[in-house]
């Protein structure tokens, strides 16, 4: 609309008033909108819009090959894609009753784990950059890079690898690769009392995330919280743990829980959760060059595979909860549908509208940040 | 002095505050990246990106008080430098004093507050309102500062209080006679700067930019420029209330510039308070300086 055309809308006398959070707001995470409706500094409502990055992936998914497929499902999820890979590979695997060889197995974890560390020094820079500190940002953004670079190594690409596929991974890792990923988690780990005296140190920070967002444990559970936000209400319920898959059952680590529930004890939890990823990956790099054979089993012609009908629900616990593919086949070249289970739909709709009431409009965006929400995958 | 003289002072002026301005902000930005852990800008990017706004078009004027209270509000910012005195130049110091200096430094969040009021964004109305808070939780303590200073020099004049400073080398300043004063009056200075933990007004994750957010083209370059003559007249004035003025720009300067560089240094290290958590602190603290330091210049 040209500005001459433009007429305000006149609305009757009110206290409150129409704030929009989005869809480009530096306070929003990715392609996202909240409506809130404000009486002074306090938010009376709030309604999620999504939509603005909706590209249909459940749709097209059951217009192509089941092998096309790996190529679409990384990019539902920007900053954490390899849990996308993993989950639909072994949604596919279910169905058509794959066995995956032993050291594919291995690889896949190592993935998963470098790339929770990413999502996590991620996270940290996103809550801080809510409230105005952008180093926490930088810092988190530079250090991630690293990972970044050994992800590259490995499967060619930064962000979405396309590495994990029905079967096992797509080639072998490169000779040197695990020493060079246990120096940068050095790295990472001789980086974190920085980030403490920057960020989870800095009285600041504490006094402004703590009590703010929060979520009691029934109100978590009833809302289909999972992930570090429900850990961060005191339930130590973790996927990796409690229904084990690839090789989690041997290995050895602990699920970090805080009982405020608000948006300090997510960071916390997560702060905790990076340190435990780093020890995990460090069990895998000592029992990567043991296990040998081979990295993908043997796979029908891809391009005239009809796997076999059924139905199956896969999940895998991504760096924002649980994360599900529900895959039904009828015995075709295609999937007949599959549905994303993203914790992101549960965490930035219906969790972030009930919190939001009641918060101060400063607090919104990091009720939204602190959860974790990701817009695309809400989209999809 | 003759007209013509003045004159030249009155243009003068402005100018090297527009110039010292741009490095300050260079130095911010330069400052801001080596913590963030980056390069930071070029040497002339604080001037490229003015000439890019300033060329840009304007595609959405909100009407004449927008525009008006823009060149009010910068209009006010240029007329605080010549009231700063600098070494060489005395402008209108002569003329005005610290009270008027300190009617002139509410100028510019008023012509603002005129301006952004008339976009009818709400993030640019809670934007004012946050500036406006802010500049009552550091214009009270900053008021007992310049009353601290006015008192125990015995004037208002600012040639006067620099004059008084330089009788008797360091040994004389207003940092080495009323430190009380002086503490307070840094932290006052910190938060009229706006940056992290006081930036509340501009606060992009919240109100994404506040007052800014209307502003495109001409009016970014307008803000951009006033923020160049903020930081200069914030390091004068605190060089002058404090520092012993600068009798050569060679001296003064530096002086200026470690008064900028110290907010600018902690500021990178803090996320922004809440509203009522910048008014409970600055009056708190930096109030707390300003009485202390008055009630010991008193009882001198």
């Amino acid at each position: 609309m040209r500005p001459e055309n433009y007429k305000p809308v006149q609305h009757s006398a009110s206290h409150e008033y129409e704030l929009y959070f989005g869809p480009n707001h530096p306070g929003i995470e990715g392609n996202y909108a909240l409506k809130c409706v404000l009486s002074g500094d306090v938010v009376q409502s709030l309604r999620a819009d999504g939509g603005y990055l909706h590209r249909g992936f459940e749709k097209i998914m059951e217009e192509r090959l089941w092998i096309q497929n790996v190529a679409l499902v990384p990019r539902i999820c920007v900053p954490d894609p390899v849990p996308m890979e993993e989950t639909y590979a072994r949604a596919v695997e279910m169905l058509g009753g794959l066995e995956i060889p032993k050291r594919a197995q291995w690889i896949r974890a190592l993935m998963l784990e470098a790339s929770r560390v990413c999502a996590h020094l991620f996270y940290f820079g996103g809550h801080a950059a809510t409230m105005g500190m952008y180093s926490n940002m930088f810092w988190g953004v530079t250090d991630r890079d690293l990972i970044l670079d050994i992800f590259e190594e490995i499967t060619g690409a930064r962000i979405y690898h396309m590495y994990i596929t029905p079967g096992g991974v797509r080639r072998d890792l490169p000779e040197g690769v695990l020493d060079r990923l246990s120096k940068v988690l050095d790295y990472v780990e001789s980086r974190l009392p920085e980030f403490d005296n920057l960020f989870f140190d800095n009285a600041v920070v504490i006094n402004r995330a703590t009590g703010v967002g929060t979520l009691t444990t029934e109100q978590a559970l009833s809302w289909g919280v999972t992930g570090p936000n429900l850990r961060a209400c005191g339930l130590p319920f973790d996927v990796r743990r409690d229904d084990p898959y690839l090789i989690y059952d041997e290995l050895d680590f602990d699920i970090p829980t805080e009982t405020a529930g608000d948006a300090w004890a997510r960071t916390l939890v997560r702060r905790e959760e990076l340190l435990q990823s780093i020890r995990i990956l460090r069990q895998i790099i000592a029992t990567l060059p043991k296990v040998g054979g081979p990295i993908r089993c043997a796979l029908p012609n891809p391009l005239a595979w009809n796997v076999p009908a059924g139905s199956v629900y896969a999940r895998t616990e991504s760096s924002k909860g649980e994360l599900g593919f529900f895959v039904v086949s009828k015995g075709g070249a295609k999937p007949w549908r599959v549905h994303v289970r993203g914790p992101s739909s549960m965490h930035a709709v219906h969790v972030l509208e009930r919190l939001g009431p009641g918060s101060r409009l400063e607090d919104v965006a990091q009720i939204m940040f602190s959860l974790d929400a990701c817009p695309p995958e809400v989209d999809r | 002095m003759d007209f013509t003289h003045l004159f030249v002072e009155l243009v003068l002026m402005p100018l090297i505050a527009f110039l010292v301005g741009l490095v300050m902000v260079l130095m911010l930005r330069k400052v801001r990246a080596k913590i963030e852990r980056r390069i930071g800008p070029p040497l002339l990017q604080p001037l490229y990106d003015i000439v890019k706004l300033y060329s840009k078009k304007t595609q959405v004027s909100h009407g004449p008080m927008h525009e008006i209270a823009m060149m009010v509000a910068l209009g006010g910012v240029i007329a605080m430098e010549v009231f700063l005195p600098v070494p060489g130049l005395n402008g209108l110091a002569e003329k005005g004093d610290l009270i008027v200096l300190i009617y002139l430094m509410m100028i510019p969040s008023l012509g603002l507050a005129l301006g952004v009021g008339a976009c009818a964004n709400p993030n640019g109305s809670i934007g004012i309102s946050r500036a406006l808070t802010a500049m009552v939780a550091y214009d009270i303590p900053l008021m007992i500062v310049v009353a601290g200073v006015a008192l125990f020099h015995g004037t208002t004049s600012l040639p006067e209080i620099i004059a008084a400073q330089q009788a008797g080398g360091m040994s004389t300043w207003g940092i080495v006679q009323t430190p009380v004063l002086a503490l307070g009056g840094l932290i006052a200075a910190y938060a009229m700067l706006g940056k992290e933990p006081f930036e509340i007004y501009v606060a992009p994750a919240e109100i994404a930019t506040g007052p800014m957010v209307e502003m495109s083209g001409k009016f970014m370059g307008t803000l951009f420029v006033m923020q160049c003559f903020q930081l200069y007249a914030v390091g004068v004035l605190y060089t002058t209330l404090f520092l012993g003025g600068g009798e050569y720009w060679i001296s003064f300067l530096p002086k200026i510039f470690a008064v900028v560089f110290i907010p600018l240094a902690m500021t990178n290290v803090f996320p922004r308070y809440k509203t009522e958590d910048v008014l409970k602190w600055m009056w708190k603290w930096a109030g707390g300086f300003a009485l202390a330091g008055l009630a010991l210049v008193v009882m001198k």
